[in-house]
């Protein structure tokens, strides 16, 4: 009775989980899609402005003087839609990251390093804007491109890059724990499968087997995910004191996005050995 | 004798006892044609009880396989071993991730990194501009 009753909650657990997360995912999903679809639209707008500064180049009809007024408008459009893209993509990935629960201390140390980052992008945009404001002739106008360029791969980019792997490694956490519960479903219905004599187990074993085994692997990418970035922003902060991980012994130690996509993959892998135990069991019990 | 016999013969029991005896007789269990029904109609309700336990036992033996072998193939169990199910959810989470934009945000830094070249008058003077304009001008076709 009383296992029967741990049965029935142990069902009732992982459906709860389960529909948890897909629920917590599909919420994030539609807020991503909407905010998604602004940054498509904007980088889309950037496309079309470049192309007319093309155009007006190649425009036998207008004078140099026109021309140069001309691209002058164009650029600077460029250079205001450019800016509102980094801002827009800047709010979403602070929203991101606050939006991001049940972090555990040292992943909410993580997250406030990270979020230092758009305070100090603050007064980059804000002096740059200044510039931009005031920008009138087309050497001011291509010199502030150039800076801005310059800035967003040296620092923006850089830091774009450590804030989307931290949320990676963080969602990948969460696909892990879904990921752990099925298996271990799997397992207990192959268990009662066995005992009541419908399968072997000979060929599910295997199966399973293989699949606890890549978890295991994703899991342990997904540590080393963190380890990395953990590395990495502690190195920012103090270079002196940036603990050893032993990565740096590796001749281009693997980033943190590259590990945490190795780990998905593993996962991947995972539920297809779930699938192929689900055919399996599917055919030995001859199930339409 | 003959006297001895006509003085019984007047013997008459008290009031008393004629009393008593009738309230005797009449609180005494019934028997005869309703006795008879009663008895008949237990019977028949043990016989029905006795049959009505035998087919359950009978049921139960013969269907209890199927009984258990239905409940070992639940649908939650059978859920956990859908490979639709499983395709499903699998599809859910690696979908998640590409929600992520991991590959927006790359693709991103590449196409702003190329209007900027073309806005300061970089572009130009690079050896691949049309390749490079053509990755940025795709997105207009997208």
């Amino acid at each position: 009775m009383n296992h029967g009753a741990n049965a029935n909650n142990y069902k009732m657990t992982v459906t709860a989980a389960l529909a948890g997360v897909l629920f917590f995912f599909s919420g994030t999903a539609f807020a991503a899609s909407a905010e998604q679809e602004n940054l498509n639209s904007l980088l889309q707008s950037i496309a079309e402005k470049v192309a007319e500064i093309s155009a007006i180049a190649e425009n036998p009809d207008l004078s140099p003087k026109e021309k140069e007024l001309e691209e002058t408008r164009v650029r600077k459009e460029v250079l205001f839609l450019a800016f509102d893209l980094t801002l827009l993509e800047d709010e979403g990935l602070e929203n991101k990251l606050n939006s991001l629960s049940d972090l555990n201390d040292d992943q909410g140390k993580i997250r406030e390093n990270l979020l230092v980052i758009f305070t100090e992008n603050e007064n980059a945009y804000a002096e740059m804007r200044k510039r931009l404001d005031e920008a009138v002739t087309l050497e001011e106008v291509k010199s502030l491109a150039n800076d801005f360029k310059v800035w967003r791969s040296a620092v923006y980019n850089p830091k774009v890059e450590k804030v989307v792997s931290f949320i990676l490694i963080f969602r990948q956490k969460q696909i892990l724990s879904v990921a752990w519960q099925r298996l271990d479903k799997i397992k207990s219905d192959l268990e009662k499968l066995k005992n009541a004599g419908l399968i072997n187990g000979e060929e599910t074993d295997g199966l399973l087997k293989g699949a606890m085994l890549n978890l295991e692997t994703a899991q342990e990418l997904n540590r080393r995910a963190e380890e990395a970035l953990s590395s990495i922003l502690a190195e920012e902060l103090d270079p002196l004191k940036a603990p050893s991980t032993g990565l740096e012994k590796e001749e281009s130690p693997a980033s943190p996005r590259e590990l945490v996509e190795q780990s998905l993959e593993s996962t991947r892998s995972a539920y297809g050995n779930f699938i192929e135990i689900a055919m399996l069991v599917k055919e030995k019990l001859n199930l339409k | 004798m003959e006297r001895l016999l006509t003085k019984l013969k007047s013997i008459e029991p008290n009031k008393e006892f004629k009393e008593r005896s009738r309230a005797l007789i009449l609180n005494s269990p019934q028997s005869g044609i309703s006795i008879g029904i009663f008895n008949r109609l237990l019977n028949s309700a043990q016989f029905s009880a006795a049959f009505s336990l035998a087919a359950i036992f009978i049921f139960l033996i013969i269907g209890g396989l199927s009984m258990l072998s239905q409940r070992i193939l639940s649908p939650a169990l059978l859920s956990s071993l859908d490979p639709e199910n499983l395709t499903e959810e699998a599809a859910s989470l690696d979908f998640q991730i590409q929600l992520s934009q991991a590959e927006y945000y790359e693709e991103s830094a590449e196409k702003v990194e190329i209007a900027l070249n073309e806005t300061s008058g970089e572009l130009k003077n690079l050896e691949n501009r049309e390749e490079e304009l053509n990755k940025l001008l795709n997105e207009i076709t997208l």
